[in-house]
């Protein structure tokens, strides 16, 4: 690409829109939901990817709702000493719900949900591989997650021992109750559900890409979401046999993690953190690859080091299965120096994918509407999470700071940064896509700034009261523990934290008064999932534009702009012109195609500037 | 406004730790400023003031190799830094000259401190706290289990907690400082063992050896 | 398929060299063990891809830098439309699990469920 000094660059005034291929197809009504199933019967049969994306984020965001509710007990209770809302077997309920549900049902699931809408869209396939397995995921999902709140219901309560269950306290003798039975049942019915979710997308990845979106052109949430699945291909199983052997211990009498019969509590701890660690980032990686998405369309400017953020992600993904006992410092059972390095390295690739991201705003055009807002919240906030992990990753400071409200800020820093608002970034990007209608900026802006405000008075605090000495999971302390003044001040935040969701709620019921006319490109968006109506027909495409970068409807809007557009584009956009009556459309959309310019004018040389 | 309660080290290995506690605060502050000072630049000169197309400028090879590499030297810096207090703490355990050795006993939703050599046990209950009695420039080993389920040892003062398990000893040793003091509440268990989890705390009370003496003569062959 | 084999590959020669490190500095069974087993599921997928790109000489449209639409033209894949198998199928597992907690009639209502969707399955496939 030349260099062109900044009164010669380009102006948007002829650029060619997506909305000029594909139309409507004749006699169907946009606005009637095209693809979507409309009964009830219709939606717990369908196949369609799509509705089992929107299903999967609907069901995620009921999730993050009632962990959000749990998490309202949590700070009502600890905002003042003494027991005043629940007793101390609810509590210990409820914290071990909200940590399962957050984890388990909503971050994971809400993955999956952006794997499932647009892995296939942004490949330019019809759907993902297997789409009955697809459905089949989702239900396990579902199912799962209504058993483990079942819990709630039954005699004893639910499960009351933590979201990581160490026996022997989550053993036969430790939790005898019922709740902790279908709390193990229901994680091993959603871990099936992610191991089969994972089979599919690499599948879909490797195998049904467009002709010309090379690995190396495929928009990295599609990377991320790749090597997320590789991660879950080794993790998931792993829980969920270290469950099967638990529930074995309470039904049938084994002794795996019984020390007192040759079992062995360490061996559950190195399971479970051999998945835990790598489920931390399966739950952020996909958020990392919404907000790769975003930069560079508000920057207006091309991913900045794309191979270098494939290495970093595939580093990370390598690495995660590698730091798993830094959980476990604290056991004196384990090799400190391996996990520590091991946890230390992985802080490196992170921290180049977050000089990626600055480096692709750098010298940009950057626009502030609500997803780069969410996006920018992301990231600073990623970032003070990310250096108090690295304190963590030392063990002089974890034997100080394990279990303490300290690692609880970390990981709602990191955890709850990266997930909570990546999710609104992604929402407000693809809300037109999926829906056909846009979320209003200003209450996008009311929602972001009383969320930022909320979410680090929360939080934030915790770290001063972890290094104070106050332990995780503790349902009261003593008023002379002095903890009271911050606990306080976190249970107010949360209280805006919560309320933020106010006008998040209704931007999205009041966009739904509106029509649909997105359009297919609102945002002048880069990757494929643009090419297409907003909502997407059936099987997604009627028409494919040129691949000939990671951007290719970028290429489209410019390809009259040789100098802008990706090498190659105007070559294919010229062949185009020979045989695009014989293969395109896919879906035939008018009856005469010599009326209608499927594949454009003709690319002009450009006038002089070079 | 309440004063932070962390109580000041009191170990010579609490002593190092802090300094280590230091050397990462300050480097994580300088990380932090030093993005979002980045960000908020990015923003502001960056801001969108036209609809001319920007520059598409896509890589920075040696930008990159920089955000590479001195990441990478910063974290080796670390860990070395890191391992010179571990290995430390592995010292102490080693040595010949531990004076005291206590033994600590958790169980669901209390603690046991059992002084071998004195034949002296405090129990605590949940109506009675117990309190750990210590001698200042000590060297002491702890010999930790539990009788139930995973507890942990976890004295603020000392920052430092071990993992008590079921079936199992496991030990390390600390050099106890000059100062001494009263903490209420100075330990506390920090691995969630169960419903009462959060009334598991002890009291911690450091005397002059010359008064630790007197209370094993005072207490010796008690059980409470 | 050249870039897939490169990144399962490279997984693959990653945990070797991880595994053999933390067996070396005594790292504990179950963690090596699962660090071994981890080369195995990168050894699959990468062997699988050798072996595909073994029988398939010619690069892929998706491989290739000038491919376009025209390369791809006609029936891409069989995509099942609405189907009743997985609610079924996904009923029958939950039961299977359930079961093991609240009675064995439950596995047994389970396993007859599976069955007979993963024989309606069969019996699609083979139409």
């Amino acid at each position: 690409m030349t260099t062109l000094d900044r009164d010669e660059r380009p102006r948007e005034n002829d650029l060619l829109s997506v909305d000029d291929f594909i139309g409507d197809e004749e006699g169907t009504d946009a606005s009637a939901g095209r693809g979507l199933p409309r009964t009830i019967l219709g939606w717990v049969t369908t196949t369609d990817h799509k509705a089992i994306g929107i299903a999967y984020a609907v069901t995620a965001l009921v999730f993050l709702a009632i962990g959000g509710v749990l998490a309202g007990i949590i700070r009502a209770e600890l905002a003042q000493p003494g027991l005043q809302v629940v007793d101390e077997a609810t509590y210990n309920s409820v914290f071990t719900i909200h940590g399962s549900v957050m984890v388990y049902l909503f971050a994971v699931p809400f993955g999956f949900a952006l794997a499932n809408y647009l892995v296939p869209l942004q490949i330019g396939a019809p759907d993902l591989a297997f789409p009955r397995l697809n459905a089949l995921s989702y239900w396990l999902f579902l199912f799962g997650g209504v058993i483990m709140l079942a819990g709630f219901l039954s005699d004893g309560g639910a499960a009351g021992f933590g979201w990581y269950a160490y026996p022997p306290l989550s053993g036969p003798l430790g939790s005898p109750e019922l709740g902790a039975d279908l709390w193990i049942i229901a994680i091993i019915l959603t871990g099936t559900s992610g191991t089969l979710s994972a089979i599919n997308i690499i599948a879909t990845i490797s195998m049904m890409r467009a002709p010309g979106m090379t690995m190396f052109r495929m928009p990295i949430l599609c990377w991320n979401l790749f090597l997320t699945s590789f991660m879950v291909l080794l993790a998931f199983p792993v829980l969920t046999g270290a469950l099967i052997m638990l529930e074995a211990d309470r039904q049938f009498g084994t002794h795996f993690y019984d020390p007192g019969a040759g079992g062995s509590p360490i061996l559950w701890q190195h399971l479970f953190w051999f998945f835990g660690h790598p489920e931390v980032y399966i739950v952020a990686l996909p958020f990392f690859g919404v907000v790769t998405e975003i930069f560079p369309v508000f920057a207006r400017k091309p991913l900045f080091g794309y191979k270098g953020l494939v290495l970093a992600t595939l580093t990370i993904a390598a690495l995660s299965t590698s730091v798993w006992a830094h959980h476990m410092f604290v056991t004196g059972a384990v090799v400190l120096p391996f996990f520590a390095a091991t946890s230390f390295l992985i802080a490196v690739p992170t921290g180049v994918k977050v000089f990626n991201w600055i480096g692709t705003m750098w010298g940009g055009s950057i626009s502030w509407e609500p997803p780069m807002l969410f996006a920018m919240g992301f990231l600073v906030t990623f970032v003070a999470g990310g250096v108090t992990g690295v304190m963590l990753a030392s063990p002089t400071l974890d034997f100080h700071l394990n279990d303490t409200y300290f690692v609880v800020a970390h990981f709602h820093y990191v955890m709850g940064g990266t997930v909570i608002f990546s999710l609104f970034a992604a929402i407000y990007f693809w809300w037109p896509k999926v829906t056909g209608r846009m979320l209003s900026k200003r209450l996008g802006q009311y929602h972001f700034w009383m969320l930022v405000v909320g979410y680090n008075v929360t939080f934030f605090v915790m770290h001063l009261l972890g290094r104070d000495g106050m332990p995780r999971r503790v349902a009261d302390y003593q008023p002379t523990d002095d903890f009271e003044t911050w606990n306080l001040i976190s249970s107010l935040g949360f209280v805006l934290l919560a309320l933020s969701f106010v006008p998040f709620l209704y931007s999205v019921v009041s966009s739904f008064r509106r029509p649909m006319t997105a359009g297919a490109d609102p945002w002048h968006a880069n990757s494929l999932e643009w090419a297409t109506s907003s909502p997407p027909p059936p099987h997604n495409f009627t028409w494919l534009p040129p691949i000939r970068s990671e951007r290719p409807v970028f290429d489209l809007r410019w390809v009259n702009h040789r100098d802008v557009s990706a090498i190659g584009t105007s070559e294919a956009w010229t062949a185009r012109q020979e045989h695009d009556k014989d293969v395109l459309p896919m879906h035939p959309y008018t009856d005469n195609y010599d009326d209608e310019p499927t594949a454009g004018a003709r690319p002009r040389e450009t006038d002089g500037a070079s | 406004m309440n004063r932070l309660q962390l109580p000041p080290p009191l170990t010579d290995q609490a002593a190092d730790i802090d300094e280590v506690w230091n050397i990462f605060l300050i480097g994580a502050f300088v990380t932090f400023a030093f993005v979002a000072v980045l960000v908020v630049y990015v923003l502001l000169r960056f801001r969108r003031r036209d609809d001319r197309l920007p520059r598409q400028v896509r890589e920075n090879i040696p930008v990159e190799i920089a955000y590479t590499v001195i990441p990478l030297l910063v974290v080796i810096a670390l860990f070395v830094i890191t391992f010179t207090t571990v290995r430390a703490l592995d010292d102490v355990e080693d040595a010949d000259e531990i004076d005291l050795v206590v033994g600590v006993v958790g169980f669901q939703w209390q603690w046991r401190f059992v002084y071998p050599e004195a034949g002296i046990v405090v129990t605590g209950s949940e109506e009675e706290v117990p309190e750990l009695v210590l001698p200042a420039s000590s060297t002491i080993r702890f010999d930790l289990s539990s009788v139930d389920v995973i507890h942990s040892f976890w004295i603020p003062g000392f920052r430092f907690k071990r993992d008590m398990f079921p079936n199992e000893e496991q030990s390390f040793a600390v050099d106890v400082a000059e100062a001494t003091g009263t903490y209420a509440a100075g330990g506390v268990c920090s691995e969630f063992c169960g419903l009462d989890h959060h009334k598991m705390f002890f009291d911690l009370r450091v005397v002059t050896p010359a008064e630790f003496e007197q209370w094993l003569t005072e207490n010796a062959g008690s059980s409470e | 398929m050249r870039l897939e084999l490169i990144v399962w590959s490279g997984l693959t020669l990653f945990y070797i060299i991880i595994g053999a490190i933390y067996w070396a500095v005594d790292g504990d069974a179950a963690g090596a063990s699962l660090l071994l087993m981890a080369t195995g599921l990168g050894g699959l997928i990468a062997g699988w891809i050798w072996h595909w790109r073994r029988h398939h000489d010619h690069p892929r449209p998706q491989d290739r830098v000038d491919g376009d639409a025209i390369d791809d033209t006609g029936i891409v894949g069989v995509y099942p439309t609405a189907s009743l198998r997985p609610l079924a199928l996904g009923l029958g597992m939950t039961a299977i699990a359930l079961g093991v907690v609240l009675g064995s009639w439950m596995v047994l209502v389970g396993v007859a469920v599976v069955a007979s969707q993963v024989a309606l399955l069969t019996r699609d496939a083979d139409q």
